[in-house]
């Protein structure tokens, strides 16, 4: 592991699912860190603060208990940057948002993070909250330094024609925006550590004491740090994290956020929330910096601060409220739905002060909702108020601390993740950014990959494999996030899980093509099979290595077609592989890209999000690979595709037991544990969906072809001609359901009515 | 707006050489035919900056008053591609000493840049033709010998 400017320790427990016991008896413990401060909390406050300590020049070291950065509510929000338009006059959240807006600019730029300055607009839905947006919140933000304007209902309708009938005015904030909240969080801890901070991870604070001259940090590991000062920025366990210092002068209470995320945008292109009720902001409909758009959160206020289980009831609740602002959402299909918790004191505001119990701890606690928004002057009012207090000297013009500039190798190689063509170059280049991780979700959230329609069920194992190839581990050891959060297990009899040498890229050299079949799956094959016989020069482009059904078809395998492009003569389309990037044009273009089963975060499954919620396509892999997706499973299905996994995995010493319907919910946070049929659990740590398939229609969703709702099918004729001309679909991505003589018989045909409209071949 | 006029920046823009000068993030481009160049261009994307292998091309000369500029590249480091075509119109402004410079983007990428969303696309590429045009009227007025506006 390369030590950086700044130094990062990575537990090796957290990989390997172990933990550390620490001695009890602090005097046991040598000291061993010595450092000016210690952040307790790696969310987006304490990586703020810790990089304004640097600003500074003031070493500091920040403690994380999990094994990444904003792993907390930090990760798990709408991603708003709020201007402060409702805060309440003369708090210190208003100041903090108001200086906040000063900062923004030059703390965007400096991180380099993904934001948008979208607006927002507040809608009222009767006579007398227009009147009480009018008379009320226009006076009131303007008194707050916001600008703002209030809209008529015919001024609303133009300005955003996807309202509702019912609405009446709107109050439009044109400065609201958003943020990638972990990029925003990762991008503060890169940039204090390229500056010479320290970040340690997976090793919780235990023990806080108090000396004249210094404070003990004592860490589960049984590392203890000497700090001239802590500053407790630990979210939801600050007030846990205060009392180690005998400091009991408030509590935490969670209160949880559920989201729904959709890839359809709606046409929605601000921030769209109702007025605020004494919960908060309620339901928004916001656009997600990426595309697509974040409904809800609830706010429901709970005991258990590891609760971040969504269920039917929030689901159907966000569904409502964002539907009665925006209708089109109505016809939302949501392709996950998460739960953030946000921090509420138990003073009902921030805790922003020093501790009651010494002035070596400071507390930044309780910043319930505008965490994000108020972040780097939050950062700015903490180490100004700590360097005051312990006499500090704090650099009359702050450093410029960066992130460091995002590196990619040359070469992508092959395509991983195929909702959004991430590719292996990519998902590399992560994992070399932090050494010190090796989680999936730490990966995923590094690259975007995992992110679309199929929730990683497609690719979480190549993702898999290309980590533990860098950290020198195998599959096995590779977590979601969570220690325990296991991927697959070691199978019966282990394959070698080595890439086989790429194969020469075959078939584009010589007469140009007639025909490019993307996927050799049994219909494409038969479609290619087809156009070949009559003449034409075909090519099958596949990304797996060894197509199984191809037999002498010329193919293109172990290259993943990316990009759609129309052209003079025909179609152009580029092929990524591991080791070259082919372009092909063609007068043709059949599409045979497939379906791929529904993940269960597009299903209404109650639960956490633990590892072992798989679908029939993960475990053909992991089987592949010589893994198995767990030791105790159940199949969802009653089809060819659920028999054939059952036995499978029977033979592989699984216990595993058969369903025809999916369970309700599903219990565990790390791992699997249970299921919920009906109303009876039942003990697993394998939930296997086998049942519904979705087409895969990805390439054809940049074209317009298809919208972005999950599983859009090609919509074709009797021939398989799409509405583009020159383009064609056949199998899974038209009809999900047909079995494989249907795809054969449907190829075939397709194929005929391609040659029969090409004609001669070109 | 461009203190200069229209035929003196019709002059840079119908030059490959002097518009690979201009264009922002252009290294190392090549000219390979009296109306297109190859190259690589850099764009900053707000949180990244993407390296592309380019060809340009100029189209639908109306001297001096419209051009169309077309540039498609595939990034360096991500699979994908991308297309943009900006077409210009030079309108002499006042006294014909100065000149309006109208452009719309038509922006079509596929692959991984797709996946980055429309809109922060749309304004990487909006401040990509902004700087291009102040670009321009620098250029000319070291052509010219005139201040740039």
């Amino acid at each position: 592991m390369s030590v950086h400017a700044g130094t990062v320790r990575w537990r090796e427990r957290h990989v390997k699912g172990e933990s550390s016991a620490c001695p009890n008896d602090h005097r046991l413990c040598r000291v061993t860190e010595r450092t000016r401060v210690v952040v307790v909390g790696g969310g987006v406050i304490g990586c703020a603060i810790l990089r304004e300590l640097r600003r500074h020049r003031l070493d500091a070291l920040l403690v994380e208990a999990a094994g990444d950065v904003g792993e907390g509510a930090s990760k798990a929000n709408s991603g708003i940057i709020h201007t402060g338009f409702d805060a309440t006059p003369g708090s210190i959240e208003a100041s903090l948002l108001r200086r906040a807006a000063d900062l923004w600019p030059a703390t965007l730029v400096d991180l380099e993070v993904p934001y948008l300055r979208v607006g927002a607009l507040m809608v009222a839905r009767s006579t007398e909250e227009a009147e009480r947006l009018r008379a009320d919140q226009v006076p009131k933000a303007r008194g707050l330094g916001v600008r703002c304007e209030f809209l008529d209902r015919t001024a609303a309708r133009h300005f955003a024609p996807y309202l509702s009938d019912d609405m009446t005015a709107a109050l439009w904030i044109p400065d609201e925006s958003i943020v990638d909240p972990f990029w925003l969080t990762r991008a503060y801890a890169d940039a204090a550590r390229a500056d010479g901070a320290t970040i340690v991870m997976s090793d919780p604070v235990v023990g806080l004491q108090v000396a004249d001259e210094h404070i003990s940090v004592r860490l589960g590991s049984g590392q203890v740090i000497q700090a001239e000062q802590v500053i407790d920025a630990a979210g939801l366990m600050a007030d846990e994290v205060a009392r180690l210092a005998g400091d009991d002068s408030f509590e935490i209470r969670p209160r949880k956020g559920q989201f729904l995320v959709s890839e359809e945008t709606f046409g929605i292109d601000h921030i769209i929330l109702p007025i605020a009720g004494p919960s908060g902001k309620g339901m928004l409909v916001t656009p997600i910096v990426f595309g697509g758009v974040h409904l809800g959160p609830t706010a429901e206020d709970q005991a258990d601060k590891g609760d971040r289980s969504t269920d039917a009831a929030g689901y159907e609740k966000i569904l409502a409220s964002c539907r009665s602002l925006v209708p089109a959402v109505d016809g939302a299909r949501p392709i996950r739905s998460f739960a953030g918790l946000r921090t509420v004191s138990s003073t009902d505001g921030y805790i922003v002060r020093r501790s009651l119990r010494s002035d070596r701890v400071w507390i930044a606690a309780g910043i319930r909702s505008t965490g994000i928004s108020t972040s780097p002057a939050l950062a700015e009012l903490v180490v100004g108020e700590v360097a005051t207090a312990r006499g500090w000297k704090r650099a009359s013009r702050p450093a410029i601390v960066q992130a460091p500039p995002f590196a990619l190798d040359e070469a992508p190689g092959e395509v991983v993740c195929l909702c959004r063509d991430v590719s292996r170059g990519e998902i590399v280049a992560a994992c070399r950014r932090v050494p010190w991780v090796a989680t999936l979700d730490a990966i995923k959230r590094r690259s975007g990959a995992m992110f679309g329609d199929c929730q990683g069920n497609l690719c979480s194992l190549d993702i898999a494999a290309l980590v533990a190839a860098e950290r020198g581990v195998s599959i096995p050891d590779i977590t979601k996030s969570l220690p325990g959060s296991w991927l697959a297990a070691p199978g019966r009899t282990p394959t070698d899980s080595r890439p086989s040498p790429a194969r020469p890229p075959a078939g584009t050299d010589g007469p140009a093509l007639d025909v490019v079949v993307i996927g050799a799956g049994r219909a494409g094959c038969e479609a290619a099979r087809s156009c070949d016989t009559h003449g034409l020069h075909t090519l099958v482009v596949e990304r797996l290595e060894t197509p199984s059904v191809a037999g002498t078809l010329p193919v293109l395998a172990g290259h993943t077609a990316v990009g759609l492009e129309a052209a003079s003569r025909g179609w152009t389309i580029w092929a990524y592989g591991r080791d070259s990037v082919i372009q092909i044009s063609a007068r043709a273009v059949i599409v045979a890209t497939g379906g791929y089963v529904e993940p269960r975060e597009h299903r209404r499954i109650e639960g956490d999000r633990p590892t072992g919620i798989v679908t029939s396509q993960f475990v053909e892999q992991a089987l592949t690979l010589g893994l198995v997706p767990g030791h105790d499973a159940i199949v969802v299905g009653t089809g060819r595709t659920a028999e054939r996994l059952v036995r499978r995995l029977g033979s592989e010493g699984i216990r595993v037991r058969q369903i025809g319907e999916e369970p309700n919910a599903v219990r565990g946070q790390a791992r699997l544990n249970a299921i919920r049929i009906g109303a009876r659990w039942e003990a697993c740590d394998t939930l296997v969906l086998a049942d519904r398939m979705l087409a895969q229609t990805f390439i054809l969703r940049q074209l317009g072809v298809v919208d972005r709702q999950p599983g859009s099918r090609a919509q074709t004729d009797g021939d398989g001609r799409l509405h583009l001309e020159g383009l064609w679909a056949v199998g899974c991505c038209v009809s999900p359901d047909i079995d494989h003589l249907g795809c054969a018989e449907m190829g075939a045909r397709v194929g005929r009515a391609v040659a029969v409209e090409l004609g001669q071949p070109g | 707006m461009i203190a200069a006029s229209a035929e003196a920046i019709w002059a840079v823009i119908e030059d490959p050489a002097a518009l690979a000068r201009v264009l922002p993030g252009a290294e190392s481009v090549v000219r390979d035919g009296p109306t297109r160049f190859h190259g690589v261009m850099m764009s900053r994307i707000q949180f990244m900056t993407i390296r592309a292998d380019i060809t340009a091309e100029l189209f639908d000369a109306i001297p001096p008053h419209h051009l169309r500029l077309d540039i498609e590249g595939r990034p360096r480091g991500l699979a994908g591609h991308f297309r943009v075509s900006v077409p210009f119109d030079l309108l002499p402004e006042g006294s014909r000493t100065d000149t309006k410079v109208q452009y719309s983007i038509d922006l079509t990428v596929s692959g991984r840049l797709a996946a980055f969303g429309e809109p922060i696309l749309r304004e990487t590429l909006r401040r990509q033709v902004e700087e291009l045009v102040v670009n321009l009227g620098r250029e000319v007025a070291q052509e010219t010998g005139h201040a740039p506006t």
